[in-house]
């Protein structure tokens, strides 16, 4: 396991990917830094919290080839053949996305030791800030490497990754739209306004349930809330779960 | 030891392999022959525990591929037809890599690396970039690869494909000598290279064993059938007259007339060395010199009709 | 003959295939197995246990009810129905623009629910989607709620207090200013929402007066420290012919940049006569260094108090707060010792209080908040400088104190704006020694229970200011160099290395 790990790590250093993710990741980190910096506020919160809007272009980098390519080159085998557990095998390579993500990471917190050197306040909300910011990476890779099991292409996989992300951005937002709609077509159907509007709260509350970004909003605040963590985790581990068993099917596939 | 028995695998109506058995022997080579699509890939995924078979039972040292995977695993190195190598790694860091896959002891890596790379003829380009090699290197580093961490069973997909004459006398040279504590699959669809290392040859066409053999009883059967090709400075409708009052000739075939002439010579089944012996004379006494005459090798096909019609 | 070689096949095809039709329901089988443990999980956790493990990290609690509202929420009766009615559809998240007026709010108003044993109900509502829920609250129509769209509305026994979110913050107006931003330097949401269910539960005891349209100072930490103190609070105009309302316990005047009429004088000295309760301030800044005040220093001289038109320098460095001359420490007078916990309160730009010329015997005047003995008076020279007026240094009253024991009329007089501008909590919050002062005078002259006011600290919020020495343009070019171009540029530099390196291995 530790093997797989190590590899695939490494392999983002053996070609310019990585550094060029992470020289991508050090300028618009600096950029948001920066102009932080320059108003002579700076609530690192606010720049970790802006950075998870770069999942959506860095998580399907970081993942589209991790199965698709392995697939492609046939290298597979080499998972399916040798004495090792496909689980590990798709836990080994989460972990090093996610050691990934935190090498790049390692810049914000120059940012932080930085803006405290600067006298600046570094609350429990920025630690607040920075644990979402992991829990949702991982939820993120793991949804990504789901993307890159069930398909062969690396471009169909990144896509993929790309609007699953989008969804769950768009979630809070989808909702409300889909408790909207579903009040105005109760409004059709002539049901008074406090069953519509009750309704919409319901139809709306339900798909924004499933937001991890409102679920840990008030982490920022230095409210932790240990369900909004279990939920990015949980779900995380089901789409690594799902990854396998789809790997595995390869096997006994009759397809 | 391996041991297979009655294998089928199905791809939703096509039964790419109906009910195959054979068993591997210690320290014996077998030949897997058959013509490409005949299931030889197939088969031997399914040893490794890469498909699992729709119904059968794969033992390898006793050990069940599907109950017992990891134990059964442990005992095979695999090369696939498509050799599993990252092209982004240096061939070090490749075997390295395959070394912790494997569980090799880590203060063994370094000799382990070494001892692999010296028997495949790898250590010159032991730092390149595999993406960088020539295709006979790629698929030695392959073999490298299933040799790493010793496992007593060795299953190989097309070792040779696309090797020149003396890459593959080479790799032909170290299957030969690894056989001497290893059992070995070899997978071919060319003939004279089973022949050349294999103790037993199974033969597999259309997902069904069309023969299981020895090398030797294989050549027996195959003999019947020979060719000669016979190419000469001479007239060769005259010859071609000739050569078939010579006994044992059983049918002459022009294949070029003008210039150097060639005709295929087809000897009646069970034709002794005499018969070819007296080509020779037939063509000294004309006056007419020859300038090749060797057999023509069957090919699978004919083999095929051979195994299956005999 | 074909079709019955095809149904055998088909019976041989199903017992063959069952080895990986197994393998199909255990995979499946699995998969959505975990799929609904890790749903059913995630719904205990949220539903059931989702508050109980939420934990409140922050330094200030800010999305926690402190012990004082706690007890509150004990302390009124069962079956006591609070409930606070958000007029808008709750956001999921603060994040956008419009709603961040609401991220110390919503969370907060969860913890009352959590911690008010039934007591406390909160609910939001879109008013225009349900325009029931006005009636419903408010049936006689006397709150407008169909305006307040986006605020907060806490009923209870029938009465209602609509609770602005702009009222729960204290905001900085010098960046207002400045900027032209708000900024919010504290958190006063669960003071606000606290007394609010306090005033409700007992209903206001009495009420207060502000003047405004005497170019005053803001006046809304004041109010929140009167409604605090259980004082419902009404601006009493100056324009539209002033007359100091029957019902008026205590009558302020806050900061006025312009002297009061000829009508004020004459309705605020009646008012004292009564047996009114005053309190006046008037600080020295940019705006009134010119004005004499002629009509107010009238009034006060009732009461044997001078308004001087200048301002104290404290000459002792023990007093000075940044070694400033016009930034102080003031000693507590005697009598008023028991006011506050501290010796010594915060004054800024302070105007002398003398004694009136006359002397009106009726009233005794006695110093409430004295400077050291080597204060002197100074007046605002050129750039921002005090010129010294010439003169013996000596100790200065900058709060006074007057009353006339027969007809209970009252009045304190501070010379400094810190007791009861905006501008001086916004910096230092109603959790300020002068805050805590204040409301002792305010207790003192108006009969207020003393549970009435429930002392619940503000809350900070964190500035993220940098220290304004580091924060130097030249700083920030250097930020931007380092992480915006040697770092990206290393990376990439490092990426370039790599692969010309590995690629001709």
């Amino acid at each position: 396991m530790y093997a797989i790990f190590k590899r695939e790590f490494l392999s983002y250093f053996r070609t310019p990917v990585g550094y060029v993710a992470m020289a991508i990741f050090t300028f618009i980190s600096g950029f948001i830094f920066y102009s932080l910096f320059s108003t002579g506020i700076v609530n690192i919160s606010e720049e970790i919290i802006s950075l998870r809007a770069l999942f959506i272009v860095i998580i399907p980098i970081i993942t589209m080839g991790m199965f698709a390519e392995d697939r492609k080159r046939g290298t597979e085998v080499l998972y399916y053949a040798n004495p090792v557990d496909l689980f590990s095998v798709v836990f080994s390579k989460f972990l090093a996305a996610i050691l990934l993500c935190f090498v790049m990471f390692i810049n914000v917190f120059i940012h932080i030791i930085v803006v405290a050197a600067c006298g600046g306040e570094i609350g429990i909300g920025v630690f607040g800030s920075v644990l979402v910011f992991f829990f949702m990476a991982a939820l993120f890779i793991a949804i990504g490497i789901f993307a890159s099991v069930i398909t062969d292409n690396q471009i169909i996989s990144a896509i993929l990754t790309f609007i699953f992300i989008l969804v769950i951005q768009l979630m809070s937002m989808i909702g409300s739209y889909i408790g909207t709609f579903v009040s105005t077509i109760m409004a059709y159907m002539g049901l008074s306004n406090v069953t519509r509007q009750s309704a919409q709260s319901a139809v709306s509350g339900a798909i924004s349930w499933f937001d991890p970004f409102a679920k840990t909003y008030e982490f920022r605040n230095g409210t932790f809330s240990v369900s909004a963590l279990v939920f990015c985790l949980s779900f995380a581990i089901f789409f690594l779960y799902l990854s396998f068993r789809i790997l595995e099917k390869k096997r006994w596939s009759q397809k | 030891m391996i041991e297979i028995k009655n294998l089928v695998k199905h791809y939703g109506d096509i039964k790419a392999l109906n009910g195959i058995s054979f068993t591997v022997k210690d320290n014996e080579i077998l030949g897997f022959l058959g013509p490409n699509g005949a299931g030889k890939s197939t088969t031997m995924n399914i040893i490794t525990g890469y498909l699992s078979s729709t119904s059968g039972i794969v033992k390898i040292n006793g050990h069940d591929i599907l109950t017992e995977p990891d134990l059964a695993k442990k005992d095979i190195g695999y090369l696939p037809e498509q050799p599993p190598l990252y092209l982004d790694m240096t061939v070090t860091e490749y075997l390295k890599f395959i070394c912790e896959l494997k569980g090799v002891p880590k203060k063994d890596h370094k000799e382990h690396m070494e001892q692999i790379m010296n028997m495949v003829g790898i250590n010159l380009v032991a730092g390149r970039l595999i993406g960088n090699l020539s295709k006979g290197y790629k698929q030695r580093v392959g073999i490298a690869q299933a040799l790493v961490g010793d496992p007593p069973i060795l299953i190989l997909d097309e070792p040779t494909v696309g090797l020149d004459p003396n890459q593959i006398i080479g790799i032909r040279k170290l299957i030969k000598a690894l056989s001497k504590n290893h059992s070995i699959i070899v997978s071919s669809h060319i003939l004279s290279e089973i022949q050349e290392i294999a103790d037993r040859v199974v033969i597999i066409h259309r997902g069904k064993i069309a023969a299981v053999d020895t090398i030797k009883d294989l050549s027996q059967r195959l003999s019947g059938s020979n060719k000669l090709k016979l190419s000469f400075k001479g007239p060769a409708k005259e010859a071609a007259a000739r050569l078939k009052m010579v006994p044992g000739v059983k049918d002459v075939v022009i294949k070029t007339a003008s210039g150097i002439s060639e005709v295929d010579i087809e000897l009646v089944e069970n034709a002794t060395n005499e018969v070819r012996a007296n080509i020779t004379m037939t063509m000294a006494k004309s006056g007419w010199p020859v300038l090749e005459f060797r057999s023509l090798d069957p090919s699978l096909e004919e083999v095929f009709m051979s195994v299956t019609s005999g | 003959m074909s079709i019955i070689n095809k149904s055998s096949n088909n019976a041989k095809k199903k017992h063959v295939n069952e080895r990986a039709h197994q393998m199909k329901i255990y995979s499946i089988g699995s998969v959505v197995l975990l799929g609904l443990i890790i749903l059913l999980i995630n719904v205990i956790l949220d539903v059931f246990l989702g508050k109980n493990l939420t934990f409140d990290f922050s330094i200030e609690h800010s999305n926690s009810i402190t012990e004082a509202s706690e007890q509150f929420l004990d302390s009124i009766p069962d079956g006591t129905k609070i409930r606070i009615v958000g007029l808008f559809l709750r956001p999921s998240s603060t994040d956008e623009t419009q709603y961040q007026q609401y991220q110390y709010i919503i969370p907060l108003l969860d913890d009352y629910a959590k911690k008010g044993k039934g007591k406390v109900t909160v609910e939001y509502t879109d008013i225009t989607m349900n325009p029931g829920i006005i009636s419903e609250l408010d049936p006689t129509g006397s709150y407008d709620l169909s305006s307040k769209a986006g605020q907060f509305v806490v009923s209870c026994n029938g009465k209602l207090n609509v609770i602005n979110p702009i009222n729960c913050y204290t905001i900085d107006t010098d960046y207002l200013a400045k900027y032209d931003v708000y900024m919010a330097t504290a958190n006063n949401t669960e003071y606000t929402f606290t007394n609010a269910m306090m005033s409700l539960v007992k209903g206001y005891s009495s009420k207060a007066y502000v003047i405004a349209g005497n170019k005053e100072v803001g006046t809304t930490q004041l109010k929140r420290m009167l409604n605090g103190l259980g004082m419902e609070t009404n601006d009493l105009d100056v324009v539209s012919g002033f007359k100091v309302p029957d019902d008026c316990s205590l009558l302020v005047l806050n900061c006025p940049d312009t002297d009061i009429t000829e009508t004020m004088y004459v309705e605020m000295k009646a008012y004292v006569a009564r047996g009114g309760k005053v309190i006046v301030a008037v600080g020295y800044n940019n705006d009134n260094v010119n004005e004499p005040y002629t009509n107010l220093n009238r009034f006060l001289g009732e009461m044997n108090i001078n308004i001087e038109r200048c301002m104290v320098s404290e000459n002792d460095p023990t007093y000075q707060l940044n070694t400033q001359i016009n930034d102080s420490l003031a000693d507590i007078a005697q009598g008023f010792a028991d006011f506050s916990e501290e010796k010594k309160m915060h004054i800024t730009l302070a105007r002398p209080l003398s004694p009136a010329s006359t002397v009106n015997a009726e009233f005794t005047t006695v110093p409430v908040l004295m400077t050291s003995k080597k204060a002197t008076r100074s007046v605002a020279g050129e750039n921002n400088t005090a010129k010294q007026i010439e003169g013996e240094a000596g100790v200065i009253n900058v709060a006074m104190y007057a009353a006339n024991i027969e007809t209970r009329g009252e009045v304190f007089v501070f010379g400094t704006e810190n007791f009861t501008s905006d501008l001086y909590y916004s910096e230092f919050t109603l959790s300020d020694k002068d805050a805590g002062f204040f409301r002792a005078c305010v207790r003192s002259m108006v009969p207020t229970t003393a549970s009435y006011n429930i002392d619940i600290p503000v809350k900070k919020i964190d500035s993220y200011m940098l220290a304004e020495d580091k924060a130097t343009t030249s700083m920030s070019t250097v930020m931007m160099i380092v992480f915006m171009i040697v770092l990206p540029i290393i990376c990439s530099t490092a990426a370039v290395i790599v692969y010309n390196k590995r690629k001709n291995l």
